[in-house]
């Protein structure tokens, strides 16, 4: 027979012996009772190694392989129930060790070694269930219950995963409150497993339950807030959908609530003391490598510093004959119709015997006639002459400037 | 930083009305949650008429008046409170937006990030986000004569971030991630709650907790 076929039938028995199968599975800790009723069933699944025992006396057990079988198929179902899965595996544990303990008396050394082989699986079993309800918590807890956008939904799984991880706790604590480290009855195989294995176990999923317990809380409080405050904008939303124009106000209120209790900014800004050496230099320091925007408009907005002085004398300024020709260029135009540059005056009138250069020329002639009045300044135009300097992205070479008498539509 | 300039900058920062979060200033914010820091500032602050208060969550320090029994706190007070409420319905209107377009329709929340480039995806697949643009943007604080809705988008979150209510992170122009400023407002709605007598919603536990969830 091939091993198709053996396969076929080994499916076709357990279809066969289902209700059997799962009864024992659900309700008897995977047990199948030795009774007339179940000869067959025993026969037939013991035949594909499907069930096993321990000897003809003993009840029979379905194989690990029919158990992780309907583990994987039913996860969701275990998952919902693995604190009575927790629960039922250790007390097959303790089950298990009756049993050694019979074998022991009854000196039945393969029993015996069969029972401690299978205690062993069964208390790595029981590790592993542990360790499974704690990560379930775990994907939980990073899912944020996002399975739902009803934040209701959410609240309540929330709750009711904090209600298993309680229950959880309580089953790991009962555990904690059996005498775990006697259990391996001086059986030196057993010893490793009770003495290290399992307390370990225990006391690293109690840690990672507290912690996940935590989490959960917080996850708890975090979408009951987040409900509150979803409720809190529907209701300001409909308000204003009811009432628009809706003003609160807290005119009537005599004793004011500190949640609106905001106190008013205060302008924190300093300013440079010029008189005073040191600021004057770091305020020199601050100047170096900035340079004039190249419009000339901001000439415009330099202020006007007044001097005063604490004494009564009279203060004379010093004579500045390129001053009195700036002043006197200007005097000119505004009387005339016509235009002039800087440099032509410059030239025209040989300023350079001033011992000054066409620069400082152009300089003072543009800041005279920024000092006019508002009438008469606003009866010249002035136009900087400059070319952008390529080297220097940003940087302009001012080389002239044109005053021009601006022709109002009154005087043409 | 040392001690005294770290205390210096926290005063500075309260003193010209910013609030202190974990996301607009972290380390100043940690340096406000050690108590003795907290009670050296306000030593200082006290001499001001201010002190530093907290939000009801805790997540944001501002500056209050130490006193405010006087006529003149108390009108300036009122001026402020006017203000906010001035900008209270497009600010409503706009967390509702912002909740529609979260998969999970949670409210904003200090230190949740956002993405323009989602909330246009959202509003591209909902013509009803769309009319909520729009509204929002037709006046008030976020009025905006742009036509499309990525420009009126930009212009939203712009004004949200010179508000303070909105951070900008990354390089893209385009991720935000909210400060505890909503913590403050929403300390604020709820005070506005009580004392205007503002039903809220049925709460729609009691109902569940009635009938009993499915499990």
């Amino acid at each position: 027979m091939s091993s198709r076929d053996e396969a076929q039938k080994a499916i076709k028995t357990i279809h066969k012996h289902m209700e059997h199968i799962l009864d024992a599975y659900y309700d008897n800790h995977g047990v199948i009772p030795d009774t007339i009723e179940n000869e067959d069933v025993i026969r037939d699944l013991t035949k594909y190694r499907l069930a096993w025992r321990i000897d003809s006396y003993d009840d029979v057990r379905l194989s690990r392989d029919i158990k992780r079988l309907l583990d994987g198929a039913t996860s969701s179902y275990r998952r919902r129930s693995s604190n009575a899965q927790i629960s039922d595996a250790f007390d097959h544990v303790k089950m298990l060790l009756g049993q050694l303990s019979e074998a022991r008396k009854r000196s039945k050394e393969r029993d015996r070694l069969n029972l401690i082989s299978e205690i062993e699986e069964s208390v790595g079993e029981l590790i592993e269930y542990m360790r499974s309800a704690i990560g379930h918590f775990t994907h939980y807890i990073t899912s944020g219950f996002a399975f739902t956008n009803d934040i209701d939904l959410r609240i309540a799984e929330n709750e009711r995963v904090i209600e298993m991880a309680s229950d959880l706790n309580t089953i790991i604590e009962e555990l904690v409150s059996e005498d775990i480290y006697s259990m391996h009855g001086s059986n030196s195989e057993l010893r490793k497993m009770f003495l290290n294995y399992l307390p370990q176990a225990i006391i690293k999923c109690t840690e990672d339950l507290n912690h996940t317990n935590h989490q959960l809380r917080i996850l708890l409080n975090t979408l009951k807030q987040n409900r509150e405050t979803a409720r809190l904008i529907d209701a300001f939303k409909q308000r204003y959908i009811n009432d628009p124009g809706f003003l609160p106000s807290i005119d009537d209120k005599l004793i004011l609530p500190d949640v609106v209790n905001v106190a008013e900014p205060i302008l924190l800004s300093g300013f440079a003391d010029i008189y005073d050496l040191s600021q004057e230099e770091l305020l020199a320091n601050l100047t170096v490598g900035l340079h004039a925007d190249d419009s000339g408009s901001e000439t415009e907005e330099t202020p006007n510093i007044t001097v005063e002085h604490d004494d009564q004398e009279e203060f004379i300024p010093e004579e500045n004959p390129t001053l009195d020709t700036a002043v006197a260029v200007i005097d000119e135009l505004l009387d005339s119709d016509g235009q002039l540059t800087a440099l032509d005056v410059f030239v025209d009138l040989d300023l350079d015997v001033l011992d000054i250069t066409a620069e400082e020329w152009i300089l003072t002639l543009v800041n005279q006639v920024h000092a006019l009045d508002a009438h008469d300044r606003e009866k010249i135009e002035m136009q900087f002459i400059e070319e952008s300097q390529p080297q220097y992205s940003g940087f302009s070479h001012l080389y002239d400037v044109e005053l021009r008498k601006v022709q109002h539509v009154g005087q043409i | 930083m040392s001690l005294h300039s770290e205390n210096s900058a926290v005063i500075q920062l309260l003193l010209s009305g910013e609030f202190i979060c974990e996301v607009t200033h972290e380390h100043h914010y940690n340096y406000l949650s050690d108590g003795q820091n907290l009670k050296r500032v306000n030593e200082f602050l006290v001499t001001l008429n201010r002190r530093v208060r907290q939000t009801s969550d805790r997540k944001a320090f501002l500056c209050a008046y130490a006193d405010m029994d006087s006529a003149e706190i108390k009108q300036k007070i009122r001026g402020q409170f006017k203000e906010i409420c001035t900008d209270l319905e497009p600010l409503v209107r706009w967390l509702s937006l912002a909740q529609a377009c979260q998969p999970h329709r949670d409210p904003l929340r200090s230190g949740d990030l956002i993405n323009e480039v989602d909330l246009l995806n959202a509003m591209n697949s909902s013509q009803t986000l769309c009319d909520q643009l729009d509204e929002l943007c037709r006046r008030g604080v976020f009025s905006s004569s742009a036509g499309a809705p990525k420009d009126k988008l930009k212009q939203v979150f712009k004004q949200l971030v010179a508000l303070g209510f909105l951070k900008n992170i990354g390089h893209s122009g385009m991720q935000y991630q909210a400060t505890a400023k909503w913590s403050w407002l929403y300390d604020t709605m709820d005070f506005i709650r009580a004392h205007e007598d503002i039903e809220l919603g049925k709460d729609e536990s009691l109902n569940n907790v009635q009938s009993g969830l499915p499990l």
